[in-house]
């Protein structure tokens, strides 16, 4: 069954100030890896407009799995960092 | 490495091995004879109580619970509840007709299916990079709030949780549509009351327990849905191809389907109904140019024929498909124009969209290049602004499980939507081989069921009257044509029963994500903040509650007054979202020098920018004012990606006024 939680007021726990701070690396790097992923998969299948197979075995479904991979390693240098609540 | 909690994936296994006995009992059954209502039937009454069971086992009026369940779900769950979440009637339902009918790259003008697949996976990135770990660090419940507290503003935080509810409540409309469509086709019921129906199940699951109900039922949801598309996609592989690999099976196909559609475009027969639809739309043109001249022709042309067939005795049947030619039914021009507008817009799409997954003449940077990059960009930093997916980054323990929900939520999306892609192929080639140059007498099983469904799902017109079906002649009702899957390919029908649970999940999921954002936007950042900023928590959920019901009941209401077009809306909302939040978010995480001025404006700018391009680029828009696209359209960009020029406005002014207007 679902986990309850103790705490009463939604709005109780709040930290006094938000916090403002850089990018990190790993995570600009994702970001960089990811414009070159998408612009670069889809320039490819304009390029070549007629290579079908191509658009359907990279764009469509080798692409995405590599979103998946390029998520989990952008986010490994925040996790780090962000570990304490 | 991700640690998993025991407990929870035993429910989550013995969910699953659920659902796979519940399917191979009606598989069963439907080989036993029992009649396809009643298992489909089933599938839909299964789905609601199980999803309306969870709600009532979870209901809870302590605030965090009920705002962001308890801030202790684990990251596998809220991955789960995130991809549910995502994944809406216009993913899930429209994403394989969208692929089949636009194809990979489009037509040369506007975007392919590729822009959608692309731009809807990578915006987790985005999320996961840059907005998940902080939003969840600052322990707000809603992303109003979050702003409201980043910048002090109880204006920030108002104006937030006005784009909160607009984004929302569009999206929300064409979620409670694609709801009505499916529990309509699995209950037999009429689209009124299919979404009445359903929606007693969100409301359920949604009001009684808040967040934390609808993060179970939405991580049953997400079993639901994967386990749907996979099995039909393996189902269907295995028939065409006679092995279970989708990808294989669909790559297996392609080769076969280009030269099929080699043959059918340079077939003289084919090119003959493109010149007779060109003909028509120059017809329109002239007519929608001088609609009143037009109008009168038409009229007098209709009386001699009406005259004339009841002169000579013609069934009731025959006069009335010739009183049914619009300038004779519409009283008022606008409407008779509309009416034209949209005969136009079927015929271009019947001549435009390629035959195979590109057009053969295709080459070059064309404007479809730029408009697929600007729908990616746009469903890219909508899917990172969207409030419904945001604020599930509050319901982790900590920023790391919140990353790592995201992750967990692409992957699953990852595995649908290449499921999708690959049915899209397998289906092109049913349509191309069965369908294309059968006779009209003597049509497919599956196309006649498609078209004489309640829900239509296919409409043919033989345009050069030669009693052979082309390409040109076929329209697919691309936003629930995977509703028909099974019919087409000839698996037994326990998969439609599968198909449409998955699809009603997907919608029940989007919906109930949707209405706790709008429902806490409203109660939380807009009455309590202004009218009663010390409630007790108690009033706060039950407030909350209510108005979940009435803007449930409204969403509702629009979606049974207007016909909407699911895939349209759905991509507006994801421009609107990243025009209005992703600036703001992005500048108020990262830049220190943004305040208040800047984020108030950042926020305006964005929307109205988008607003503005949407609103003057709609059809009805343009007919009322008396609007031309050439005037409206900027850069050639489709309505749909309003943000590639919202976002950009959004970050401008949302610098110039932190430059600007310091504030001690």
């Amino acid at each position: 069954m679902p986990p309850t939680s103790t705490a009463s007021d939604a709005e109780a726990p709040h930290p006094a100030t938000l916090e403002v701070t850089d990018l990190p690396k790993r995570a600009l790097w994702g970001v960089v890896g990811l414009v070159v992923l998408t612009v670069g998969s889809l320039g490819l299948a304009w390029l070549l407009p007629d290579q079908t197979l191509l658009h359907f075995l990279w764009v469509a479904q080798a692409v995405p799995v590599l979103y998946f991979v390029l998520a989990w390693w952008g986010t490994q240098s925040v996790n780090a960092k962000n570990d304490a609540p | 490495m991700m640690r998993l909690n025991a407990w929870p994936w035993r429910w989550w296994l013995l969910g699953f091995a659920g659902l796979v006995l519940l399917t191979l009992a009606l598989l069963l059954a439907d080989f036993a004879g029992v009649p396809k209502g009643v298992v489909n039937g089933f599938f839909l009454v299964v789905s609601i109580i199980g999803y309306a069971v969870i709600g009532m086992f979870c209901r809870t009026t302590i605030p965090e619970e009920y705002f962001v369940a308890g801030r202790s779900i684990s990251a596998p769950l809220n991955g789960m509840a995130t991809a549910a979440d995502w994944i809406s009637a216009a993913s899930f339902i429209g994403l394989t007709g969208l692929l089949l009918s636009d194809g990979f790259v489009g037509d040369g003008q506007h975007p392919g299916g590729l822009a959608y697949l692309l731009g809807w996976t990578g915006g987790f990135c985005l999320l996961g990079f840059l907005f998940a770990a902080k939003l969840n660090k600052s322990q707000s419940i809603t992303i109003p709030d979050f702003l409201g507290r980043r910048f002090d503003s109880a204006a920030v935080r108002w104006l937030a949780a006005w784009g909160a509810i607009l984004c929302s409540s569009i999206y929300l409309v064409a979620q409670i549509y694609g709801i009505g469509l499916v529990a309509s086709m699995l209950s037999g019921l009429t689209f009124e009351l299919g979404v009445f129906l359903a929606l007693g199940g969100v409301l359920l699951c949604s009001f009684l327990g808040g967040m934390r109900a609808v993060t179970w039922t939405q991580g049953v949801q997400c079993v639901v849905i994967v386990v749907s598309m996979v099995v039909l996609g393996m189902a269907v592989s295995f028939k065409t191809q006679g092995h279970p690999f989708v990808t294989i099976a669909a790559a297996q196909s392609l080769p076969e389907i280009q030269q099929r559609a080699k043959q059918i475009e340079t077939d003289p027969a084919e090119l003959a109904t493109r010149d007779v639809i060109s003909l028509r739309m120059s017809n329109l043109d002239v007519k929608i140019a001088e609609p009143v001249y037009a109008r009168e022709v038409e009229r007098q042309t209709v009386a001699r024929q009406v005259a004339k067939a009841k002169a000579e005795g013609a069934p009731l049947r025959e006069i009335q498909k010739l009183e049914a030619n619009p300038a004779w039914r519409e009283m008022s021009m606008d409407r008779l124009v509309g009416a034209w507008q949209s005969e136009r817009e079927v015929l271009a799409e019947a001549i435009y969209r390629p035959v195979g997954f590109q057009v053969p003449s295709l080459s070059g940077w064309n404007q479809g290049w730029f408009n697929s990059l600007g729908l990616v960009f746009c469903l890219m930093l909508g899917t990172a602004a969207l409030p419904h997916i945001l604020v599930r980054s509050y319901t982790t323990s900590t920023p790391v499980e919140a990353e790592r929900s995201v992750v967990w939520a692409l992957s699953i999306i990852v595995v649908v939507y290449l499921c999708a892609s690959s049915l899209a192929v397998m289906l092109k080639s049913f349509v191309l081989t069965d369908l294309v140059g059968s006779h009209l007498d003597q049509l497919p099983d599956w196309a006649d069921r498609l078209k004489l469904r309640k829900l239509a799902l296919l409409s043919i017109q033989d345009y050069n009257q030669d009693g052979i079906v082309q390409f040109a002649d076929i329209r697919l009702f691309n936003d629930y044509l995977v509703l028909g899957v099974p019919e087409m390919t000839h698996i037994p029908s326990v998969f439609t029963g599968l198909l449409a649970a998955g699809a009603l999940a997907a919608a029940l999921s989007t919906a109930d994500g949707l209405l706790l954002t709008i429902s806490n936007a409203l109660a939380q950042d807009l009455y309590f903040q202004t009218a009663e900023p010390h409630a007790k928590p108690l009033r706060r959920v039950m407030l909350s509650k209510i108005l979940l019901m009435v803007v449930a009941l409204l969403a509702a209401w629009f979606a049974t007054n207007r016909p909407v077009s699911i895939l349209f809306w759905v991509t507006c909302a994801f421009s609107l979202a990243a025009s209005t939040f992703f600036p703001v978010l992005l500048l108020g995480i990262y830049w220190r020098g943004m305040n208040r001025v800047g984020a108030l404006l950042a926020m305006v700018s964005g929307l109205v920018v988008s607003s503005y391009y949407i609103a003057a680029n709609h059809p009805w828009v343009q007919m009322r004012l008396h609007l031309h696209p050439s005037d409206t359209v900027w850069l050639g960009l489709d309505p749909v990606c309003a943000g590639v020029f919202g976002v950009p406005v959004g970050l401008l002014f949302g610098y110039l006024g932190s430059k600007l207007f310091k504030i001690a």
